[in-house]
């Protein structure tokens, strides 16, 4: 293999592994969110503005990894 | 198979001086001009019974207020900031979607587009954060030297210290307030890159898609413009609320308990 494979192996295997735990994260978040929501249904809008905060923090590894590979693809 | 070439860097089409003119800022400086535009038809006709633009702008504004209120612990000083966040939360909901307006994003100089969702360069992102953290840790400095140097490098403690476990105690303040500095550049490009990350991965993404095939020109792009929306509306506010919360801790710093 060559040295152009590799970045694109590279670029791919940094996307879908640093996928994964912003996804646990999000869906965790999400999760317990919904289950606050069910059980306080007039703090829903509350809890809502704060979920979206706390899954934007949560993403924060995954859009470092997107950063990563678009170094990798076109900068590198 | 189409798909369209992937720029990081914007292409540039001519220069003045030091500065490129680039797709971005021709976009950001409509963007600017729209929102002038906006703020002078919502005070020329404010009114005690508002308007239906009035109320959007008036809901907007004591939401931020509140929160700011909130964040900074006093109304006196969320309202010194409320300009600065509400004017970024502004341009970049409007910036984000500013490519939706029909026939905008077909319009081509050369062979460029001439418009282009600002966020997507890494350039704006930056000098938004840049200027928001920026000038807090700037007031902050100015507000009182001492205590903000102080702040970061913590070797008050280890003249302090009388005993052994005293001393080692106060050691490992001082390298943690050493590894706050690193936490405080963290801050810049982990805010600044979340905006640019979000926002050309729906750009890259609608391009794949409608590149893919002759057919998935046409509805299938559809679902992930959808997303973009969301994603650029829920990023403009995300972005806000953490230069906010950035801004008022930096502040907070500073400042005495008593002081509140």
């Amino acid at each position: 293999m060559d040295a152009e494979t590799f970045k694109l192996l590279a670029a791919g295997l940094c996307m879908g592994l640093g996928a994964i735990g912003p996804a646990i994260g999000e869906g965790y978040i999400g999760g317990k969110a919904m289950e606050a929501m069910g059980r306080n249904p007039q703090m829903a809008d509350k809890i809502f503005t704060n979920m979206i905060v706390a899954d934007a923090i949560a993403e924060s590894t995954g859009i470092y990894s997107l950063v990563v590979a678009l170094i990798i693809l076109f900068v590198v | 198979m189409t798909i369209p070439e992937i720029h990081v860097a914007p292409q540039v089409f001519w220069t003045i001086g030091p500065f490129e003119i680039s797709p971005p800022i021709i976009t950001a400086l409509i963007v600017s001009l729209i929102l002038i535009t906006l703020a002078i038809i919502v005070r020329v006709k404010i009114s005690l019974i508002p308007n239906r633009l009035q109320l959007i702008f008036e809901m907007l504004i004591s939401y931020f207020l509140d929160q700011l209120i909130i964040a900074t612990g006093s109304r006196k000083r969320a309202l010194k900031l409320l300009p600065f966040v509400a004017t970024i939360f502004l341009f970049l909901v409007i910036a984000n979607q500013f490519t939706l307006i029909p026939f905008v994003s077909s319009i081509v100089l050369g062979e460029v587009l001439l418009f282009k969702v600002p966020a997507a360069h890494y350039s704006l992102p930056i000098a938004l954060i840049i200027m928001g953290l920026g000038t807090a840790h700037i007031l902050a400095f100015l507000f009182h030297p001492i205590r903000y140097i102080g702040n970061y490098i913590k070797i008050a403690g280890l003249f302090k210290a009388r005993s052994f476990k005293d001393f080692f105690m106060a050691g490992i303040d001082f390298f943690l307030g050493l590894m706050d500095i690193v936490g405080e550049l963290a801050k810049f490009i982990s805010v600044s890159t979340r905006l640019f990350g979000n926002l050309f991965a729906g750009e890259i993404v609608v391009g794949i898609i409608s590149g893919l095939l002759f057919i998935t020109q046409f509805v299938v792009p559809i679902p992930f413009i959808v997303l973009g929306i969301l994603s650029g509306l829920v990023q403009a506010f995300v972005f806000t609320t953490l230069t906010m919360i950035f801004m008022s801790s930096t502040l907070n710093s500073v400042r005495r308990a008593e002081e509140y």
